[in-house]
Formats: structure tokens, sequence, C-alpha cells
């Protein structure tokens, strides 16, 4: 259940700008696998930051959030939430996925711990694997960062190892596609 | 694979519950956003 007191948001910020707030919730295990469910992730004023028009206020308070989580739980695991529908296009861009993808049964425990979180009242397979764009949506995201071999992770290494990449593109150098005639007898 | 040490550009960034040193200023801040944006659920 989410708890309205001030501890229960944490806040990105700088001295004169707030980039956004989400909530101080804590991870649980659910059969062997540790999950987060954010409930609340909400951006403010634009973050800008000269030469990485991919560091957005977004996907920056995104990647504090996951370095949080890791560094308490120190393993792999699971960040879900019910995604309202106007952002679900936006968190699919950031790797987040229907549960038939995720790769793990949906057990009895899982189904209350995503009732519980989600104050949906019935959950089942079905309703977690249809991506429903006129509804709010639940998406999984498996952040694992232990490929990475480092002691202590950073938001900046999840932008740079564990999220996808921004469309807006970083520093990654744009590269022209050669254009080609499309065959007129071509089936693509 | 280990990861490569590089500036990091988010570094001046803080993140932390409200506290005494930031009360106001987030305060604030989150009136400024009441009109325009959808943050009840922080109030």
């Amino acid at each position: 259940m989410i708890d309205y007191n001030p501890n229960s948001f944490i806040f990105l910020y700088d001295e004169t700008n707030l980039y956004g707030a989400c909530s101080n919730d804590d991870p649980q295990r659910v059969d062997g696998y540790v999950f987060y469910f954010s409930h609340n992730e909400c951006s403010f004023d634009r973050l800008t930051i000269e030469g990485r028009p991919d560091l957005s206020s977004g996907r920056v308070l995104r990647a504090f959030n996951l370095s949080r989580i890791y560094n308490i739980v120190r393993q792999p695991f699971i960040y879900c939430g019910l995604i309202l529908q106007d952002a679900s296009a936006y968190n699919k861009s950031m790797g987040l996925f229907l549960f038939k993808h995720l790769g793990i049964p949906l057990t009895p425990n899982l189904i209350k711990y995503l009732e519980d979180q989600s104050n949906e009242p019935k959950i089942n397979e079905d309703m977690l694997s249809t991506f429903d764009p006129d509804y709010s949506n639940f998406l999984f995201f498996v952040m694992n960062p232990e490929v990475l071999e480092v002691h202590h992770v950073t938001p900046y290494t999840v932008i740079q190892y564990c999220l996808p990449p921004s469309k807006k593109g970083g520093k990654r150098k744009k590269t022209k596609r050669k254009k080609t005639k499309r065959n007129k007898n071509s089936r693509n | 694979m280990a990861a490569m040490e590089v500036s990091d550009p988010l570094g001046h960034l803080n993140y932390s519950t409200k506290n005494e040193e930031n009360f106001h200023f987030i305060n604030a801040k989150l009136e400024s956003f009441k009109e325009t944006s959808a943050c009840e659920w922080i109030q």
C-alpha cells in the first residue's frame, strides 16, 4: 500500500530545478525473485546536459531509482509497475515489457503480490500478457548489472549499460542511411 | 566486461527524501507544479 508521508518519496534535484520524484518503496522477495513495484515516478523540470540529449529527466530518474534499489539488494531484480496508458509507450522504449516475456511462472504468491501492490482486484495471466493501448498496463524490466563487474552501480552506469539506448542518441554519431530504390516487386 | 571509468554527467544531481536542507526548496517547487503536473500524490 502507498504511504503518503513525506519520506515516501525521493526527489531528484539540483540547486535550481526539481527534475522528478519517485516513491521510496522497498523491494520484496516473491518465489525466490526480488521484485520492486514502482508506485509512482514523475518527472517535472526538463534536465539539460550539454551534448547529451539522451539524458532526459525521466530516463535519469529511472536510472537513479534502479541503481538505488540494486545497491540495496545487491542482486538482479525485477522492476515492475502498473503503467498509465499515456506512459506505456515511453516505458516500453525504456525496455519495459509484458509479463509473458519475463519467463517465470505466474504463481498464486506472485498474483497476490501484484494485486496488493497495484490494488487491482483480479489479476490473471491474460491481463498481464496483453498490451491494452486504452488502459494501464503491467510492465516489467529485469535489472541485471552483474555483467558490469563493478562494486557500486551508479545511475550513470545504469544508463550506459542497463537501459536501452535513447532514440535521442547521446554521444553516438548519426549515420546516414544509404537510400536505395525499392523494388516494385518486393514484398517488403 | 568491466565498466570503464568515465566522467559522470549526473554527478551534480541530488537524490534524496525531504530533509532540513531541501525542505523549503522542494515544497516551493511542488507548489509551482501543482497546476501543471499530476503530482497531487506527493502532497
